[in-house]
Order: C-alpha cells, then structure tokens, then sequence
C-alpha cells in the first residue's frame, strides 16, 4: 500500500508527470496517485452522499472509477475537479438508487436515536453523559448538511488539517478568498442553526425545483 | 464592522491563520462587543467536533485501495478522438478481419423485417450482424433516414487482453452513422448550479448550420 502524503496539493510539478503515467495505465503511479487523493475524496463524499449511504462502498465506486476512466482525462492538471466530480456523481447516484429502492430508508448498519440525529459508531456514554461529544458531534454534522453545498463542502475540506484555503481551491475551482469567505460565513451558519436560527443566506437561495419538459432534446 | 468581516476573524483565528492585525481587530470589536468571544468559542468547539467525526469517518480511507482486478485500459493522451487517423483505422482494421464472419446469428424465419424490400434474403438463413447493419442502412437510406456511414472509425479504447497467441487487443471504436429527422422546436441540454440537466430553448441562426460529426 502507498504512503499517505501528509500535504495533498504540494507537488504540481511532479503532480503532471504522475498523472500523465497513471493515465498511461502504470499501475505504481496508480496507486501513488489514489493513495494521495483519496481522503480529500471521502470528505467530498461525505459532503455530498445521503447520510444512509455506506463511505467505504462509495469510495470503492469512486476508485474503480478512477482506475477505469483516468485515461480519459485532457488534462493532468485537472484531476483533481474531476476526481471531485466522480465523487459527486458517485453520491448522488447513491441517493437516486436509494430514491428508487425505498424513499428515507436506513440501513442496517446505521444507528439513529430517536429524534432522528444518525449516529455512525455506538456513543460512548456513562450515566447517560455524552462523554466524547459523539452524540453532538453527530448532530452538528447533521446541521452542517443542512448548509448549501457551496458552504458545506469547503467546511468539511477543511477539516483535514493538511488542506490550506488554496488547495481547498484547487478542488472546488474557487479563488482562495473566495473559499475563506465561504468557509467564514459556513461557520458563522452552523453556529445559528446549532441556535435554532435560520441563516439569512439559506432564504436566499434559488429553488432546485427544475421544471422538467418532455421533448425531443438534440 | 461588517458581518462579513467579523465573520473571517473569527475563521482566521479558529484555523490558526490569525495575524497580528486580525487579533487586534479582534480586541477592538470585543472592548464594544464581548459577545465576539463567545462566538469565538462556540467556532472552535465546532470545528473540533466536527473534524473529530470526520476523522473517524475517515478511519475507512486507508483500506480502500484500487481494485486489482481492473484491467490496464490503454487510452490515448489527448482525447481519443484525435487518434482516428491511419494507425487506429488499421488497427480496426485488423480487428474487422479477425472478427468478420464470426458469430452468425440465427434468424427465424418470422420476422418483423421479413415484409421489408430486400429483407427476404435475410429470413432463410443464418446471418451476422454486419448482415443486418447492411439492412439497416439500405432501408434507412430508403426510408430517408439514414444520410450515410463515416468511413473512418474512431477508436474509444484498446486493451490488451490474452489471446492464444500471446497478447491481443480488443479495440472500441465507434461507427458513425448519419441520420435526419425533423424537430418542430430545438433544444440544448444546460446544466443549473446544482449540476442538474435541463433543456432550454435555442435560438439558432437563419440559413443551413454544420459542424464536425466528431
């Protein structure tokens, strides 16, 4: 197994030529290339699966994907919005398929409580103290998927310490302030919705309510 | 102070990234508004619980490798429309001649396009795909659908695979086929900022408008 790199983004010279030889099919560059990209790709994952949908499972999709279809990349430069895009399109199939199968269903290895906040491992509780902030890191996490994927995304990239703002940037194709503005105002959000408070941003924005036609598109 | 403003303080400081002057901003807007300090608070703890579950999520990364089972595919650099020249087309070539004549498809001889001029042929014995192409294109051209074939065929993808006789390729590669068709209105696929796809109308210039098949 390939080393994790501790600082994803600080190597575009030798970034280009590792992606040119993964695309050429080499498998060692492969390998090098998944091993540092993949735990950026699991928080997009994160950000954007239906909370029932299974991480690993998804990120397996994401990797076989990559395997298969990285040499049709134009662009070495680019791996990393379309590896962002493979995620997204990884997760959002999940959630049609799961649409399709049974609408809000749980899977069998996901724990809820009862007001319905998930828990994704047992919290560890002593006389019924919530002794690790599990359970309200559950609950903020739920919160934080209420925020609109421009802000949810960049809050989560961040959470892996090794990202800066600019390599948060390069994965979602913002200019760095741009992504330290979202990041501020996401925060900012989630402390008014963990308050009871409906951002003012969210009242903002446009309906996702696309009206679909029937017709003949070319 | 602006709501903006305050708001990148406080991130400022929650990521480590506070400079001198931001935590003097900081001082300032707290002598007026101690509130800020609890704002402060209430970010970090966030950020700790939040990157603390996403840590644990995260535990599952390091097993998911890269399926060993995928077999090396060998595209070209630079899209692989641009390698339909003479080598690919050999190499389809070469692929149309292993396969011509192989895998006949039995026809019974009661079939839909047995009433079809030209079709009869087709109904008494057994024929292969290449066979029924042909059909196609003869009727769609009589019909007025079929405008013609591309002669060249852009290769999608080759891979090698074991053959008896060492390494072969398997070669994709499409086949362009021209139709027409009338429209009463013409429409493009956009995409909104949810990444979702919808049609919108298009106005199109006056006069015949061509473009490249590939």
């Amino acid at each position: 197994m390939a080393n994790e790199r501790t600082h994803p983004g600080q190597f575009p010279a030798a970034e280009e030529s590792s992606v040119a030889a993964a695309m050429r099919g080499e498998q060692d560059a492969l390998q090098d290339l998944w091993a540092h990209h993949r735990r950026w790709v699991a928080a997009i994952l994160l950000a954007h699966k239906p909370k029932w949908a299974d991480l690993e499972d998804l990120l397996q999709d994401v990797a076989t994907t990559f395997v298969r279809k990285v040499g049709e990349l134009r662009d070495a430069a680019a791996i990393k919005p379309w590896l962002r895009t493979v995620a997204i399109n990884a997760a959002r199939a999940s959630a049609r398929e799961g649409n399709r199968r049974e609408p809000g269903r749980a899977t069998s290895l996901q724990l809820t409580t009862s007001d319905g906040v998930a828990l994704h491992q047992p919290v560890a509780r002593i006389g019924g103290v919530d002794t690790d902030g599990r359970e309200e890191a559950s609950r903020l996490m739920n919160l934080a998927m209420e925020l609109p994927e421009g802000y949810r995304e960049p809050l989560l990239l961040k959470c892996l310490h090794d990202l800066s703002y600019r390599q948060i940037g390069e994965i979602i194709g913002l200019p760095e302030t741009t992504v330290e503005t979202r990041i501020a105002r996401g925060r900012r959000m989630l402390r008014e919705l963990a308050l009871g408070k409906k951002p003012l941003e969210m009242n903002e924005l446009p309906s996702q309510n696309v009206k679909k036609l029937p017709m003949v598109v070319l | 102070m602006s709501t903006m403003e305050r708001d990148i303080l406080i991130s400022r400081v929650v990521d480590g990234l506070a400079g001198d002057a931001d935590w003097q901003s900081l001082e300032r807007l707290a002598e007026s508004d101690p509130t800020v300090w609890r704002e402060l608070a209430t970010a970090q703890r966030h950020q700790a619980l939040l990157c603390g579950l996403l840590d644990r999520e995260l535990e599952v990364v390091p097993h998911i490798e890269l399926p060993h089972e995928s077999p090396t595919v060998l595209r070209f650099p630079g899209g692989s429309w641009k390698w339909s020249g003479w080598a690919a087309a050999a190499l389809v070539g070469l692929a149309w001649m292993v396969g011509q004549g192989n895998n006949p498809v039995h026809v019974p001889g009661n079939t839909d396009i047995a009433g079809l001029p030209g079709a009869g042929a087709l109904t008494s014995v057994e024929h292969t795909p290449d066979d029924y192409l042909q059909s196609y294109l003869e009727h769609g051209r009589q019909a007025g659908i079929v405008v013609g074939q591309m002669d060249n065929k852009p290769v999608i993808e080759l891979r090698p695979i074991k053959g008896e006789r060492g390494t072969e390729y398997e070669v994709v590669y499409a086949r362009v086929i021209l139709e027409r068709t009338r429209l009463p209105d013409v429409y493009r696929l956009t995409t909104d900022e949810f990444g979702s796809q919808f049609p919108v109308r298009t106005s199109l210039p006056k006069g015949v408008l061509t473009r490249p098949p590939m």
